[in-house]
């Protein structure tokens, strides 16, 4: 269907906008920003918070931008007297029963209340110490979610989320007028995977968020954009933190992906970033045990004994299995090493299906079965084997026989199905790599470990489900020693002769958007905030 | 006492006037044959709109044009409300209706329904009355045992389905599109307009809203043609109206009066003035949404849409309330105050916190404890709420404030003055 | 104590359930029919219709809540909800309010500890002509004197008493 354009005059500036968008919208479009609570781009349009009230002239009474739409030749005016009056209006009618306690509110920061208090406050208090309507405090609603009625607005975002979007239902309103009260029934915890959605859309600090509450002042943290890494659907996320410390995942709108959305599972996922137990050396075997040891020493056992094998048996007695938890960048220099460094194809990625799940849903909204960022990625730098050559099983099953010597690890595959051939495979192994985030299990049969940083310590791409190519960023330094993985096989393939100059992720990306016929004519800044598909 | 025209009480005289029997008996159910069989829908919304008919509910709305707007070309189900939601205080001519005259507001639903292709009809009646529930159910079996309701009516190929809705207790669900969400099993909450319910109304479909006394009037209006209906009263608010009146008045009830009458025709010679020789002290003249008017102004009020436009107040939902000089106004005030506040559906910010505020500043003035700076603030607050919500009723609970405030501002100092009420046994409490 | 209610209200929420375009619609009507049948709806109720509906408790809870004529917990045999708006407060109901305070002995919003009578206010009941006016259960009492509400009272705990609660 055509979009027709319409021309509209916001506060004297002349737009052209699409037919049927509100004003509130065509508006934002134009970074002319109406103050509102209630409006909210991926919910139905509910329209009772009254503060985004503008004048259209020819319009007997002020009309909310939120829900009127746009058409041609509308004058609309967002700042004059008239509409003024109004905000400040809907500001002291909302406060006249707030309890106004900033200095304990989580929210203080990051609080609708507040920021407009500012503008659009009416700064001579006339709101008497006479009795507030009063509600019920600290609520305990479950793993996630404290509630204040007190605080609440009732500007029906989070109930509209809990009905629109994952259909449960369990945020309510009860009673009327300035008796409503926001709750679930009888404050029956919320038990739901996309529940601290909202507590980000709570304009107020009503809805706070279990985990954060009191950890941070808000303006004390840093946000990163960057991609959640829990499964294939990549939503758009920032990453708060300060001094190398994550605190919280917040979902970053996207109207493609994520909308403003994310799952509960990807929001808790930060501790990992955080954990007691991420590797921050290189460690070596010794006997039994494994040993911290520095790069230089652990690199250099790494080229003697892989150049050891590749001397006496040849390249195809080493084989590679890649992670498609690592960025674009990190797949397609692990690609380089393998085929340029060690010389062989023998290569695959995928140790449980990915490939298969990468766009099975878990759930109706977001969640995808794949656990992985980068499967498709992964599938469009062709990290399969080619002409009936050797997959994971096919590697292992190798290893196990004693036809490959030599096993290059991305990331541990303790997932790997057929534990009796992964453990078997692994004892049988002459030499084994492996590049792992965090201290585990899957550790254990590595005669090198190198400590990998997480996403949040690097800047990349990830192909999410449908081929959306969209960039993370590094939040702070990588914890410890660990670095990228583009970075460790960037030095190997030097060790091995290649001669590379790659000195960011960046320049990494340039050269596979060179060399990759799927990447071909990407650019970052094409790819922007918001992603860019491959093209088929 | 000058005599009116008898559209809708004509015969109430007969103790068993709620019956299909008497209403067929006194001409009844004769306008709907002569629509079915004679008319087509486009015809009798030409008859309505010549008749001149303005809805009875508060608004005024002529009603063959809000019948014109339905949206005939959707290919969805196409459907009518009778407002029974009957809630504006001092208002009781539609539970009238609905007791004692329930087959022409039948018959008026039976004949609008057929002008607008709709087969199934609902009566939205507020779950307190109950004798109007259980009246206009038993009429509705009634019309369906006579084949006026049901399948294929009077053999004209028509369908008609009337099911009698009942509310429980929400004021807000007498605004049109509050009382949709209702029936559709919601809080009660007024819907954000664009679209309206002609274009997007129950369910999301094409819908038609009108009030009881509008709905039995349409009989009438066919039956003796809209020319006829159109020279009854002024040119611009033709026909009769009921009229409610309480208050300090000898006599209240529901009379019907020709419109145009004067307003203190209805007061003096119907309700035989006031009670107890008291003095009147203002009247609202159509519920207390509309602006209060004073004596004086009772003396110049003319009885229709216009001239109490001119007047300052409106016409309203006619529940006309008076006050006689033993009443308190600064008590009054609160009294309807706190009934906005009770019945504010609490989902827009200036409405739900302004009508709550309202209540708090006028407490102190009942209490003598009353501020002259709180008069002017409550003036404001008034001021600030009204015209920027979802519904009227931010606006209708401005009206009495700032009518009453502005008309009555003495007695409010006095009050301040006094500590109090001081003239007014009734405050004494 | 489990829910149950009789077949005959089985039946009529049966009936509502069929009966509108979209079946959200029958809430109001079910409401009223368990409401009938147990004087409220109490939280079994609003579970039992939630299940009914496909909705969650607390969207039903919602809706139940903001209509003031359906109670949440059962009240007196008798619920006298006296009307407090403009026209009967010009007809001066509150020496009918303090009469009835007087005669049952409870405050606004209470029960008498018989719980034969549960005494509130109401907003307009439409009743604006014959005001003083009360409605009792479902009834409406017109035109009220002190001495109509000391007849009636008494008949009603007669009534209460020969009939038991």
């Amino acid at each position: 269907m055509k979009t027709y354009m319409v021309k509209i005059t916001i506060d004297g500036k002349e737009l052209e906008v699409p037919e049927g968008t509100v004003i509130i919208q065509a508006a934002l479009e134009n970074d002319i920003h109406i103050p509102h609570y209630c409006y909210h781009p991926d919910l139905s349009i509910d329209g009772n918070c009254r503060m985004c009230l503008v004048e259209v002239e020819g319009m007997p009474k002020l009309p909310i931008a939120c829900a009127t739409p746009v058409a041609d030749g509308m004058v609309v005016h967002t700042k004059n007297e008239n509409v003024t009056k109004a905000q400040e209006s809907v500001m002291e009618f909302l406060l006249i029963n707030h309890p106004i306690d900033c200095p304990i509110c989580d929210q203080a920061g990051e609080c609708g209340l507040q920021d407009y208090y500012m503008n659009h406050g009416l700064h001579n208090s006339r709101i008497g110490l006479r009795e507030k309507v009063l509600k019920r405090k600290v609520i305990d609603l479950g793993e996630m979610i404290v509630l204040d009625t007190e605080r609440c607005i009732l500007c029906s975002r989070c109930i509209r989320f809990f009905d629109e979007v994952t259909h449960t239902g369990e945020l309510q309103f009860y009673k009327r007028g300035d008796r409503t009260e926001i709750g679930t029934y009888k404050d029956q915890p919320i038990d739901n995977s996309y529940s601290g959605n909202v507590v980000d859309i709570c304009p107020v600090g009503a809805l706070t968020s279990k985990d954060f509450r009191f950890k941070q002042r808000v303006w004390f943290l840093k946000g990163t954009k960057s991609v959640c890494p829990t499964c294939s659907t990549g939503c758009n996320i920032r990453i708060d933190h300060t001094k190398g410390v994550v605190f919280r995942l917040v979902p970053r709108r996207n109207p493609e992906v994520n909308k403003s959305w994310m799952c509960d599972k990807g929001r808790m996922a930060y501790p990992l970033i955080n954990g007691e137990n991420r590797l921050k050396y290189p460690m070596i075997r010794n006997g039994e045990n494994l040993e911290p040891s520095p790069w230089e020493e652990a690199l250099d056992r790494v080229v003697k004994e892989l150049k050891k094998i590749k001397e006496e048996s040849g390249p195809e007695a080493i084989a590679g299995i890649a992670s498609p938890q690592g960025t674009n960048e990190d797949l397609f220099l692990f690609k380089k090493w393998i085929r340029e460094g060690i010389g062989t194809s023998l290569m695959d990625f995928r140790v449980n299906d990915e490939d298969k799940k990468v766009r099975e849903m878990e759930d109706s909204i977001l969640r995808r079965k794949d656990e992985n960022p980068n499967t498709r990625g992964a599938l469009a730098l062709d990290l399969v084997p080619k002409n009936g050559g050797l997959d994971t099983k096919g590697i292992l099953t190798a290893v196990k026989e004693g036809k490959i010597k030599g096993l290059y690890l991305q990331r541990p595959i303790d997932h790997f199905p057929d534990k009796t051939l992964l453990k078997e495979a692994l004892e049988k192994a002459e030499f084994v790599v492996m590049h792992a985030t965090h201290n585990g299990e899957g550790m254990r049969a590595a005669h090198v470990v190198l400590p990998s940083c997480t996403y949040a310590e690097k800047d990349g791409t990830f192909t999410n489900y449908e081929d959306r190519v969209q960039q993370i960023h590094r939040a702070f330094p990588p914890i410890g020693e660990s670095r990228p993985d583009w970075e460790i096989f960037r030095d190997l393939l030097v060790h091995f002769g290649v001669s590379l100059s790659f000195p960011t992720a960046q320049d990494v990306f340039l050269q596979l958007s060179k060399e990759e016929r799927a990447f071909q004519g990407m650019t970052l800044k094409g790819i922007g905030d918001l992603g860019r598909r491959i093209s088929s | 006492m000058r005599e009116h025209k008898k559209i809708l009480t004509a015969n109430l005289d007969d103790p068993e006037s709620h019956t299909l029997k008497s209403y067929e008996a006194h001409g009844g159910y004769k306008a709907f044959q002569k629509a079915l069989k004679e008319m087509t829908p486009e015809e009798i919304i030409e008859e309505m709109k010549k008749s001149g008919l303005r809805g009875r509910g508060g608004a005024g709305f002529p009603t063959g044009l809000k019948w014109s707007f339905m949206d005939k070309k959707s290919p969805k189900p196409k459907y009518l409300v009778n407002n029974s939601d009957e809630s504006e205080p001092g208002t009781f001519k539609d539970r009238l209706l609905m007791e004692r005259n329930t087959h022409q507001m039948l018959e008026g639903m039976i004949i609008a329904a057929y002008a607008l292709d709709v087969h199934l009809a609902f009566v939205y009646i507020r779950g307190e009355y109950t004798s109007c529930i259980e009246n206009t159910e038993r009429a509705v079996e009634e019309a369906k045992e006579k084949g006026y309701l049901g399948k294929n009516i009077l053999g004209t190929g028509f369908d008609l389905e009337i099911i009698v809705y009942k509310g429980a207790g929400a004021y807000i669900c007498g605004d049109e599109t509050g009382m949709l969400s209702s029936l559709e099993g919601k809080r009660g909450y007024p819907k954000v307009k664009p679209p309206f319910p002609a274009i997007q109304g129950l369910f999301g479909c094409p819908t038609v809203v009108n009030n009881t006394e509008t709905l039995a009037t349409v009989p009438w209006i066919l039956q003796n043609g809209s020319d006829t209906y159109a020279k009854i009263g002024p040119e611009k608010s033709p026909g009769t109206r009921l009229f409610c009146v309480s208050g300090h008045v000898k006599k209240p009830g529901v009379y019907e009066l020709e419109m145009g009458s004067p307003l203190m025709e209805l007061i003096n010679d119907h309700c035989g003035g006031m009670q107890n020789g008291s003095r009147l002290k203002g009247i609202i003249p159509g519920g207390p949404s509309v602006p209060i008017l004073t004596a004086e102004e009772c003396d110049k009020a003319i009885l229709d849409f216009d001239s109490m436009k001119e007047i300052g107040s409106h016409l309203g939902s006619g529940g006309v309330i008076v006050f006689g000089e033993e009443a308190c106004m600064v008590r009054s005030l609160l009294v309807l105050t706190e009934f906005f506040a009770d019945e504010s559906c609490g989902q827009c910010t200036p409405c739900r916190e302004g009508t709550g505020w309202a209540v708090k500043l006028l407490h102190p003035f009942v209490e003598g404890k009353g501020e002259l700076p709180d008069l002017d603030l409550l003036m404001d607050v008034a001021d600030r709420m009204k015209f920027r919500t979802v519904c009227t009723l931010a606006d209708a609970a401005a009206s009495p404030i700032e009518s009453f405030i502005i008309k009555y501002r003495k007695e409010f100092e006095d009050h301040i003055a006094n500590g109090g009420c001081a003239s007014h046994s009734q405050t004494q409490n | 104590m489990s829910f149950e209610l009789s077949e005959k209200a089985k039946k009529e929420i049966e009936r509502e359930l069929g009966r509108y375009p979209v079946k959200d619609s029958a809430l109001l009507p079910v409401f009223w029919i368990v409401h009938n049948e147990r004087g409220c709806v109490d939280d079994e109720a609003v579970e039992y219709i939630a299940g009914l509906f496909d909705f969650s408790a607390a969207k039903v809870l919602g809706v139940l809540s903001f209509y003031w004529m359906l109670r949440r917990k059962s009240a007196g045999k008798y619920v006298i909800s006296l009307c407090k708006n403009i026209s009967c407060y010009l007809r001066e109901y509150e020496n009918i309010l303090t009469h009835l305070q007087d005669l049952l002995k409870v405050q606004v919003g209470e029960t008498t500890k018989d719980g034969v009578f549960t005494l509130q206010l109401a907003e307009c009941l439409g009743s604006c002509g014959t005001a003083p006016m009360m409605m009792v259960n479902n009834r409406y009492y017109e035109d009220l004197t002190r001495e109509r509400v000391t007849e009636l009272v008494e008949g009603w705990r007669k009534e209460a008493m020969t009939n038991g609660k």
